[in-house]
């Protein structure tokens, strides 16, 4: 399985800059392209700050996906 | 293999403060040696070559690895000014005191050259984590 996220989507839905969504969730701007990228998982703590940042649940901006087995 | 995530947590806490105790310990070994029993630097050369190899892979592996508030090189050149100092001052007392204007250049000269070229390395390997994962501006 493996974490997957519409951080981007909702950061450009809010019209919102990385370095503006990182400000207000209190972290850096490599910090948002980390978690974009799907290169850094972030904290309980810092998902909740990033969806109320930007006005989304948890369920809206972070899941899990199962990966296809491949025989 | 269960992997639990707190107790991972725990561990890497556990072992962050263990380096830090050794960290203070080494540091408190150096000056204990160098002020308070007077012993010349090549008695204890080992423990500065310890103290020295840890604080270097500490200070490269934030930069390589994004582990940095400041980036900006003007901000880093800020942050190198007392570190130079500090540099200069240490050179001067284990060269003995300063002489002549010759011994003044010569340390002032090693101190910018071996500072700037550490903050060149720490700006190029910041650099190059930004690049390797796309967060370059």
């Amino acid at each position: 399985m493996s974490h997957k996220n519409r951080v981007k989507l909702a950061r450009v839905e809010n019209d919102l800059t990385q370095a503006q969504l990182a400000e207000k969730a209190g972290v850096t701007r490599q910090t948002i392209g980390l978690i974009e990228a799907g290169r850094f998982n972030p904290s309980l703590k810092l998902c909740t700050a990033i969806a109320k940042a930007l006005n989304k649940t948890l369920d809206d901006l972070f899941w899990i996906e199962e990966e296809e087995e491949h025989a | 293999m269960l992997r639990d995530e707190r107790i991972s947590q725990a561990r890497r806490r556990i072992m962050a403060g263990g380096f830090g105790i050794w960290y203070v310990l080494l540091l408190g070994m150096l000056y204990y040696r160098q002020f308070y029993l007077g012993q010349p630097w090549n008695e204890y050369w080992d423990i500065a070559l310890t103290f020295f190899i840890g604080t270097l892979y500490v200070t490269i592996a934030s930069f390589a690895r994004g582990a940095v508030y400041e980036t900006s090189m003007i901000r880093q050149v800020k942050w190198m000014i007392p570190m130079i100092v500090i540099a200069i001052v240490v050179g001067m007392y284990f060269q003995g005191g300063i002489n002549t204007i010759v011994e003044l250049l010569t340390v002032v000269t090693s101190a910018l050259l071996s500072l700037s070229l550490l903050g060149l390395l720490a700006y190029y390997l910041y650099r190059r984590w930004e690049k390797k994962n796309d967060l370059a501006d």
